[in-house]
């Protein structure tokens, strides 16, 4: 992808992300302001793709600042990559959970890098 | 009145409305890893809600950029803020709910 | 301003919801996430009653408040977890 689409990947996130609220915010508040728990609480463990710091920061962010979502910190798993711990509650099983949190970090790295998602056949950023 | 004047009223009342159903979910939420999702929430979105329809209601471009400065400093940290006793949480060893599949976290931990 | 008094009532609101749950706490964890609550419900609520009174620097209050909340999260934070990070 060229550099110079940056700003139009940019804003295309962001408004995909502000959609993404205002749809789980519907199912926190219908199960909040209504008697009885529908919640189904898990912890997941988010394999991250994110490369540089900021990104790993900002990928937790969006995550807690979605509702019904909470990072709760960062463990590396065996091969020394960064691993997400994420809490969700209301994600019918864990694949599904994946799925979304996946998604979401591919499209803030095609939101936020120059070049759209790094090419993992040139290897890591340096 | 206007409609800049409607338009940041109503936004006053959306961020309360999150504002209320964080405060609800505090109370009903079963434990602290759900409270701090809903409170995490009503932080960023509901404060960003409230001071821009605050903005709105007292217009000119004084108070416009201090808003602006204040959202963004506000959506910034209260994620982190809400991350950092999350993970302190954890690493206190406060419970889970007993419907939460915690297996990942388990293996964590030990 | 009839919109700005309703959120003020709103935020009063969540103001008592999380005194409740500190009070009840039952945990200190559960006391930490509801003096957060607390912090940010104070914040919004200085902003709405700075706009009814019609006070030119509220948003400056808004933006000092706020560095002061994030600190105090991490104090919170630092307070659960025995001084250990």
């Amino acid at each position: 992808m060229s550099t110079w689409s940056l700003p139009w990947r940019f804003v295309r996130f962001a408004a995909w992300y502000l959609l993404e609220v205002v749809r789980s915010s519907w199912s926190v508040l219908s199960d909040v302001l209504t008697t009885g728990h529908r919640s189904t609480p898990r912890v997941v463990r988010l394999p991250l793709e994110s490369i540089r710091d900021g990104h790993a920061a900002l990928i937790g962010v969006l995550i807690t600042l979605t509702p019904g979502t909470l990072a709760l910190g960062v463990v590396h798993a065996a091969d020394g990559r960064r691993e997400l711990l994420v809490h969700s509650m209301y994600h019918f099983d864990e694949p599904s959970a994946l799925e979304d949190l996946i998604d979401m970090e591919a499209r803030m790295l095609r939101g936020t890098t120059l070049h759209g998602v790094p090419d993992p056949s040139k290897g890591a950023e340096p | 009145m206007s409609w800049v004047d409607l338009t940041g009223q109503a936004l006053c009342v959306l961020g309360a409305l999150v504002f209320v159903a964080a405060g609800v979910g505090l109370l009903r939420l079963p434990d602290i890893y759900t409270r701090a999702s809903a409170v995490a929430t009503a932080a960023g979105i509901g404060v960003a809600l409230v001071v821009a329809g605050a903005a709105l209601v007292q217009p000119g471009w004084d108070p416009t950029i201090r808003a602006v400065v204040a959202i963004v400093f506000q959506v910034a940290t209260s994620a982190v803020g809400a991350i950092a006793i999350a993970r302190a949480a954890v690493l206190s060893r406060h419970r889970f709910s007993p419907e939460t599949d915690d297996s990942v976290l388990a293996e964590e931990l030990d | 301003m009839i919109g700005v008094e309703i959120a003020m009532v709103g935020v009063g609101l969540t103001i008592l919801l999380s005194v409740v749950r500190i009070v009840i706490g039952p945990t200190e964890g559960d006391r930490a996430i509801g003096a957060d609550l607390l912090a940010f419900s104070i914040i919004a609520m200085i902003a709405l009653v700075g706009v009814r009174a019609g006070s030119e620097g509220v948003f400056d209050l808004v933006l000092v408040a706020t560095l002061v909340a994030f600190l105090a999260a991490l104090a919170l934070a630092r307070l659960l977890n025995r001084g250990a990070r």
